[in-house]
């Protein structure tokens, strides 16, 4: 416990990256992680085959709705923190990872196709919760966002959803070098170097806001 | 600037095991189906579809031999501002020399700016 599913109708919205940044932004707190790759693709597992692990993070791979919750139970029992990375589709490991979590986070990048697929997904949690009589929090986190500004589209989306009862996250993910330079290095972003990507003092901080404000929402959804 | 290091206490967060019984999944599949949230895994094949086919085979059988993609070795990306001349020169060059990629500009331009200095003419 805690479960956290990163998840969106939506490809490429930044899925993979939030989980990586979260996961190994706990480990580096010292928490025990394990980041579930339910992406048929296997991004993260492909990341780990490359990356230097801390030996308090784990990844397990080859997750399909067939294994899901079995995978969930599993990890749950045995670590503080399980992320779970979805397939950017309509796919019934969602509906059961929903179900498993504590937390959902839906990327969205300031386009009217990311946020219509964000609605989407928004609506089916909404579904689900009721389906499990259970109320499950959610929120937006804007994603490969620029750096110095909030696009005109971006602010007009954000105002929308929030006029619609759904919350964002404060922290937005920047798209910087150094978050891709973790997947393409095979690193953490406390390995890498200025030799590898520009701006990680940035992107570290932005990283290190993101990690804390999870834990903030998860402590407020557990009183 | 700060470095980014953060200082949790995460002491609360302890491994809880989730459990999620048979009646909740039929539900929870049943109202995903309900939602079109109906994709499913592929099943991972243990075998190729179909086998790669020989040269040999495709030479002396009716298996005709796919024609081999020529493999340039250039595999990595690189972006640059240009000013919109040097953008126009580059592609004129191309043509100029029926070039099939740009990159072959760049490496000829490279050659020959390696081999003025090789001989010691002046750059600038």
């Amino acid at each position: 416990m805690p479960v956290i599913s990163i998840m969106t109708t939506k490809g490429g919205a930044g899925k993979t990256t939030a989980t990586l940044l979260l996961g190994t932004g706990l480990a580096e707190q010292g928490a025990d992680v394990c980041l579930i790759d339910a992406d048929p693709n296997q991004p993260l597992v492909r990341w780990a085959e490359e990356a230097n692990l801390p030996s308090n993070l784990s990844v397990v791979g080859s997750v399909t709705e067939e294994n899901i919750i079995e995978t969930i139970e599993e990890q749950s029992a045995k670590v503080s923190f399980v992320i779970v990375d979805l397939e950017g589709s309509a796919n019934l490991s969602s509906g059961y990872a929903i179900s498993s979590s504590d937390l959902i986070l839906i990327p969205l990048q300031a386009s009217k196709l990311d946020a219509n697929e964000a609605a989407k997904t928004l609506k089916f949690i909404l579904r689900q919760s009721k389906t499990t009589n259970k109320n499950i929090p959610a929120r937006v986190l804007w994603s490969r966002a620029p750096a110095a500004y909030q696009t005109r589209s971006g602010r007009d989306m954000g105002t929308q959803f929030e006029e619609a009862g759904i919350s964002f996250l404060n922290t937005r993910i920047v798209e910087r070098e150094a978050f891709k330079g973790v997947v393409n290095f095979g690193a953490t972003l406390a390995d890498l170097t200025e030799d590898q990507v520009p701006g990680l003092d940035k992107a570290r901080v932005n990283a290190a806001a993101f990690v804390k404000e999870i834990i903030e929402v998860l402590r407020e959804a557990r009183k | 600037m700060t470095s980014g290091k953060i200082s949790l206490d995460l002491d609360e967060f302890k491994p809880q095991p989730v459990k999620i019984d048979a009646d909740s999944r039929a539900q929870i599949r049943e109202a995903s189906d309900n939602a079109g949230f109906t994709g499913r895994h592929a099943v991972t094949k243990t075998k190729p579809i179909s086998q790669p086919v020989s040269a040999e085979q495709g030479e002396g059988s009716e298996v005709k031999r796919r024609g081999r993609k020529r493999t340039t070795g250039r595999d990595v990306p690189f972006t640059v501002k240009l000013r919109r001349d040097t953008n126009n020169q580059i592609y004129d060059l191309a043509d100029q020399l029926e070039c099939a990629a740009i990159a072959e500009v760049i490496e000829m331009a490279l050659q020959a700016l390696t081999e003025k200095i090789a001989r010691g003419e002046p750059i600038r």
